[in-house]
């Protein structure tokens, strides 16, 4: 990836230092000779000039961000520009000075509107730093430090804000009760600071020749080389992929883990100021000399198993086939905003329209014509694609059909990204905008909840959500990670009515679902990979969970900052954290196993798992096999696989199981080997095996619920009266206690003959054969 | 102590400084507070960037240092640049010195900013003049050094001219100043009539002597004319004339014709006779080659036969001498054919055999030649006219040297076998050589 940058003609005639991009297609600079420029950025021409008033020297420039969610009005769209004189002057579009307010005593350094638009901060010389509101009225002066406040950024849920203490960073909380964090972040004093919306992630750069990332909690994740000179802007792309940042004659592009894509040198003096547009394929800046640069981003590539897309310039696309090797460029009318490769479809947004290609087929596309040119996100799954721009999420079939317009609460489009959204194919799962705790549930075909499950709310909040792709809908599985890095699996639409959340591991960064077969591949804090095998055990069988995985420890690697970027078939694509990828392939038979299982073929898979007998994954796969076994009520298959991890119990029980003659009876004992013990129950009642359902519930010591089924179905001279107090009375005498339920003590007071054998041979009945 | 303007000097000189390629990165943050070294390291480089001749002493130890220090600094600059500093603000070294140092800095600033433009459209010029524009420029160059010359020349001469004017001057002076008398001037003005009129008459008399100097032409051209009609009819009477000796040499002509179509039918017929002795020599050749080769198959035989007739003595010689005799004529021939050929393929690495053979066929040469009838002779004179004989010759001499006795020995042994051989063949020659005719 790298940037093609374009000299316009024209150009200011003083140091220029704002710049701001009014929409997709007009940017606005402003420089020390007064003017204000407007410019077309798709021919670099200027299309208007305002003039300032003399005295007017600007110092900073931010655009009302429009794309922003909430109160929408035309009059919105204003920008705002802070000026060395110690005011901000608010003006409309059309550049009409709408308002001047006094704000700081010497120049204001930094002004940023929030994200939501309602507020806005600024930075002044005389370090303080200020908050207003929309219509200019002062609400709080945040901090006061002696030294002046260069850079400034709002947090993502604009909440706190993060500024420059020369050296040192510090996030304060806009409430006063919160602590804030400070930390010294550079060497020199610092000039710029960013945070983005989407990744939650923080850029510096300062005065000692460095860029840094850190996290949103002052934790260091990157630090750049030395320089040659002071960086004096950076700027995130507004998805969080990308960051630029500008020097003395450089300009560069770098990933958003600081790795650096490329570097230019153009001859401009610095870069006083960087603004990336909004679809973060184009950037202008302003340099030291007046001239102002333009520069989008060419060379993106995306692989998917044999094909290779790359972008070579704002309108042609390269798509190779790496298997018999042939070139094909693709060439659109209007610029490409975005390109996405996987499940077999090539999906390229322009401008204006959506195009879907099959990679046998790139002649004839789809096309769907957009109504919003700003698609801020895009999804694929393997039957249909998401598309969100900026108030809607529509749903598309891969033949350009558009499915449906989806809705849900606390929908909040430019929150939506990779990482608070997932789709599967017949379900979406994404993260409420306004309490992250929550987890919101789609079904897909028609566009409401799901009845069953419309939402999940986790104890803390939710960082990644990430549904698996493959397998049948009823056992769609949702991993997410919450904000301690905790990784929890659950099932979307689960038979039972109690869904679990199960913990699966700690200390997780990033997770993977593998598109081709249930396989879960996680990427630890430490450089540690998981791959979870067959997922689902965890809902079988939780003791086989922590069997059917295979790792990987890539820590002596030095890769502080490993990504997982790619999780096709059975390669793993990391990129380390100077930015080269590597893959990394485990077994492939994980996956055949799957192929064998989903299409019923036990045999083969038996065969498999034994002719892999001195294989370092035989441990896994024979415990991904009895998981699936079992899920598939093949007992058969389960002893044998149990057998292989020496789980003898289970081999015991199994077989004990398999001599049952009641479908009904199995399938309730299936239930219980699995742990369900409220769907062994359910079983049990509707095939009126009510004794048993009791006595389950009495050896889990579930002595209310037991009393609750008595009272409902005993009608047989009070049997299930004299087994619970038979039960209850052995329980009393092993722990050495007095009755203090008082239902039972009311059940025994109602039983008047305390015959215990008479239960005992009740027990004896055939409905309950597993009893000692 | 921070002004509204500072940030904005601030950001703006330190930019400008590194346009200028000031050799240490300036922090915004430095002039924040006073900080005198840095000003005046500023301050001394800048002034070498307008003159790098003034040198400006760098002491800034002691109070009275600085003052020193920063006055010689705003006089140099007043006189160089003039920029008038304010010292004091300087010497506070602060954002207020920044101030005034950015008068100096701007000034460089734009300076170079304007000259880096105009070296930009330089290079631009450079890069489009084309070839032709080279083509033209150099014929301009000529024609301004043609002038040049030119100039120099009108100049020297313009410059005689002008040297002559002192003595003119003083006549024209002295021809101004005199007085004029007029008796004079009427006889200098009758003696010029006097002399137009001579002249008058003069070519009056011209004049009328024209008509007698055309009739004399006319009458001059009519002669000539006359002359040339007469040498014209002369010209056409000789050429009717046919010479005496034509008649022979139109004969002679023809005879010379036949005669070389005589000469033209005699060579090639002798050509073609050439080229027949030449095809009869050449299968005479082949006709040798194949009888030798018969010759040498014979030889072979005799030797087995010989050894035959070793292990059983009581064999009659005769009858086998005979019988083999017949065959061996042919194979002799055929095989010293091949050794010939041998030869050539050989060269250097085939001396050795080469020249057993050599010799072998020398000697047999010279037995064929004492006793052989009337068609063995061809073969003798084949054998002295072989292709590469010259350097069979000297191929020999060379192993003569290097090992007489060898050769000598087996010929020996070979030699006798041979001449019974031959003994044999000869007796039965006739009828053998009846069979190579085939």
């Amino acid at each position: 990836m790298k940037f093609k940058i374009h000299f316009p003609v024209s150009s200011h005639s003083d140091f220029a230092s704002c710049v701001g991009w009014l929409s997709g297609e007009e940017v606005l600079t402003a420089g020390d000779d007064h003017k204000l420029l407007i410019w077309n950025a798709l021919n670099h021409e200027v299309i208007q000039t305002i003039n300032l008033p003399e005295d007017l020297f600007p110092t900073d420039l931010h655009v009302y961000p429009k794309w922003s969610h909430g109160t929408r009005q035309k009059s919105a769209e204003l920008f705002l520009i802070g000026s060395t004189d110690g005011r901000y002057h608010i003006f409309s579009r059309t550049g009409k000075l709408e308002k001047s307010v006094e704000a700081h005593k010497g120049a204001i350094l930094v002004i940023k509107w929030s994200h939501d638009g309602t507020a806005l901060a600024t930075g002044g010389e005389e370090g303080q730093v200020k908050i207003w509101s929309k219509s200019g009225m002062l609400r709080t002066t945040l901090t006061s430090h002696p030294t002046p406040v260069y850079s400034l950024a709002w947090s993502p849920s604009n909440d706190s804000i993060i500024y420059t203490i020369d050296s040192n960073l510090e996030i304060k909380p806009l409430s006063p009760k919160v602590k804030p964090i400070l930390w010294k972040a550079h060497d020199g004093a610092i000039l710029k600071v960013g945070w983005n919306q989407c990744n939650n992630t923080i850029i510096s750069g300062g005065e000692d020749c460095r860029y840094k990332v850190w996290d949103s909690s002052g934790r260091l994740l990157f630090i750049s080389g030395i320089n040659d000179y002071p960086i004096t802007s950076l700027t995130w792309t507004p998805n969080g992929s990308l960051f630029a940042v500008g020097s003395f004659n450089a300009l560069k592009l770098c990933d958003q883990h600081g790795w650096t894509y490329s570097l230019n040198k153009p001859a401009i003096q610095s870069i006083f100021n960087l603004c990336w547009s909004q679809d973060s394929t184009q950037i202008a800046g302003v340099t030291g000399n007046g001239s102002v640069i333009f520069a989008h981003v060419i060379d993106k590539s995306i692989d998917w198993a044999n094909y290779q897309v790359s972008c070579l310039s704002q309108k042609i696309l390269k798509f190779r086939d790496i298997l018999i090797n042939t070139d094909e460029e693709i060439e659109f009318r209007e610029n490409i905003t975005q390109f996405s490769l996987a499940h077999g479809y090539l999906i390229v947004i322009t401008t204006n329209q959506c195009l879907i290609y099959r990679p046998t087929n790139l002649n004839a596309p789809y096309t769907i014509d957009l109504k919003d040119s700003t698609v801020n996100c895009l999804l694929q799954s393997s039957t249909s694609f998401l598309l969100v721009d900026s108030t809607n999420v529509y749903l598309y079939s891969y033949d350009g059909r558009f499915l449906n317009n989806l809705k849900w609460i606390g929908m909040k489009t430019d929150f939506l990204n990779h990482r608070t959204i997932s789709i599967s194919p017949e379900t979406l799962a994404a993260i409420d905008a306004n309490d992250n705790k929550i987890i919101h549930f789609i079904d897909l075909p028609t566009g409401k909840p799901i009845n069953a499950n419309p939402m999940i709310k986790h104890k803390s909040e939710v960082m990644v959500v990430a549904l698996d792709s493959t397998g049948p809908p009823n056992e769609r599985k949702v991993a997410f990670i919450d904000k301690n890095c905790d990784l929890y699996l659950t099932l979307v639409r689960s038979r039972s009515v109690s869904s679990q959340i199960i913990k699966i591991s700690s200390m997780i960064k990033w997770i993977l679902w593998c598109d081709t077969a249930n396989m879960l591949a996680a990427l630890g804090e430490n450089g540690r990979i998981t791959c979870w095998l067959y997922p689902q055990v965890g809902f079988v069988d939780r003791d086989l969970f922590s069997l059917a995985v295979i790792e990987k420890d890539w820590s002596d690697n030095a890769s502080r900052n490993l990504q997982l970027t790619d999780f096709h078939n059975n390669q793993l694509t990391l990129r380390l954290s100077d930015g080269s990828p590597v893959q990394y392939s485990i077994s492939s038979f994980p996956r055949i196993l799957h192929g064998y299982v989903s299409n019923g073929k036990w045999n083969e898979a038996l065969q498999l798992c034994r002719y892999l007998k001195s294989s370092p994954d035989y441990l896994p796969l024979w415990a991904s096999l009895a998981g699936m076994a079992l899920n598939g009520h093949n007992l058969e298959i389960a002893e044998y696989a149990y057998s292989a991890i020496e789980k003898v119990d289970k081999v015991l029980y199994i077989q004990r199981i398999q001599k049952l003659v009641d479908s009904a009876a199995r399938n309730a004992e299936i239930a219980l080997l699995c742990g369900n013990i409220q769907e062994a129950e359910n079983i049990l009642i509707a095939s009126k095996f009510i004794l048993r359902a009791i006595l389950i519930n009495l050896e889990v010591y579930n002595w209310d619920r037991a009393c609750d089924l008595r009272n409902k179905y005993d009608h047989k001279e009070r049997i299930y009266g004299n087994v619970i107090l038979f039960y209850r009375q052995r329980y009393l005498e092993r722990f050495d206690k007095t009755e203090d339920n008082k239902r039972l003590k009311k059940l025994a007071n109602e039983i008047e003959s305390r015959n215990w054998e008479q239960p005992a041979a009740s027990v004896m009945a055939p409905s309950r054969p597993s009893v000692d | 102590m921070v002004t509204q303007m500072s940030f904005r000097e601030l950001r703006n000189f330190s930019e400008i400084l590194r346009f200028l390629g000031y050799p240490r990165l300036v922090s915004i943050d430095n002039f924040r507070k006073p900080n005198f070294p840095l000003v005046a390291e500023i301050l001394r480089w800048l002034i070498t960037r307008f003159d790098s001749s003034l040198e400006v002493p760098y002491v800034i130890e002691t109070e009275q240092d600085r003052v020193i220090f920063v006055k010689t600094c705003a006089q140099l600059i007043a006189t160089k640049a003039l920029i008038k500093l304010n010292t004091k603000k300087i010497y506070t070294a602060d954002g207020h010195a920044v101030q005034e140092m950015m008068k100096m800095a701007s000034l460089i600033y734009q300076a170079s900013k304007q000259s880096e433009n105009v070296d930009d459209h330089n290079q631009e010029d450079v890069i489009t003049m084309s070839e032709s524009l080279i083509h033209s420029k150099s014929t301009e160059l000529k024609k301004t050094r043609q002038l040049a010359s030119k100039i120099t020349q009108k100049g020297a001469l313009l410059s005689d001219l002008l040297e002559k004017e002192i003595e003119l001057r003083e006549k024209r002076v002295q021809a101004m100043n005199r007085q004029l008398a007029i008796p004079e001037i009427e006889k200098s003005l009758r003696d010029e009539i006097k002399r137009v009129e001579k002249e008058i008459e003069n070519i009056n008399y011209k004049i009328e002597h024209v008509a007698s100097d055309e009739a004399n032409l006319d009458v001059k051209i009519e002669k000539k004319q006359q002359e040339l009609e007469r040498y014209q009819k002369r010209l056409a009477t000789l050429k009717s004339v046919r010479p005496a000796f034509m008649d022979e040499y139109e004969k002679l002509e023809e005879e010379m014709a036949t005669l070389y179509d005589v000469y033209v039918t005699k060579f090639r017929s002798l050509v073609y006779l050439d080229w027949q002795l030449e095809d009869s020599e050449k299968t005479e050749i082949d006709k040798m080659k194949t009888r030798k080769e018969q010759i040498n198959r014979m030889i072979e035989q005799m030797r087995k036969e010989e050894s035959l007739r070793a292990e059983n003595e009581s064999d009659a010689d005769l009858d086998i001498g005979i019988n083999l005799g017949e065959l061996e004529d042919d194979e002799d021939e055929e095989e010293d054919d091949d050794d010939e050929d041998d030869v050539d393929n050989f060269g250097e690495s085939g001396k050795m055999s080469n020249n057993m053979v050599k010799n072998d066929r020398s000697h047999r040469a010279m037995i064929n030649s004492t006793t052989a009838k009337r068609s063995e002779t061809g073969r003798v004179r084949v054998f002295g006219s072989m292709i590469a004989g010259d350097r069979d010759d000297s191929l020999d001499s060379d192993l003569d040297l290097d090992g007489d006795d060898d050769p000598s020995e087996l010929d020996s042994e070979d030699e006798r076998e041979l001449r019974n051989i031959k003994d044999i063949n000869n007796r039965k020659g006739d009828e053998t050589d009846d069979d190579n005719d085939f």
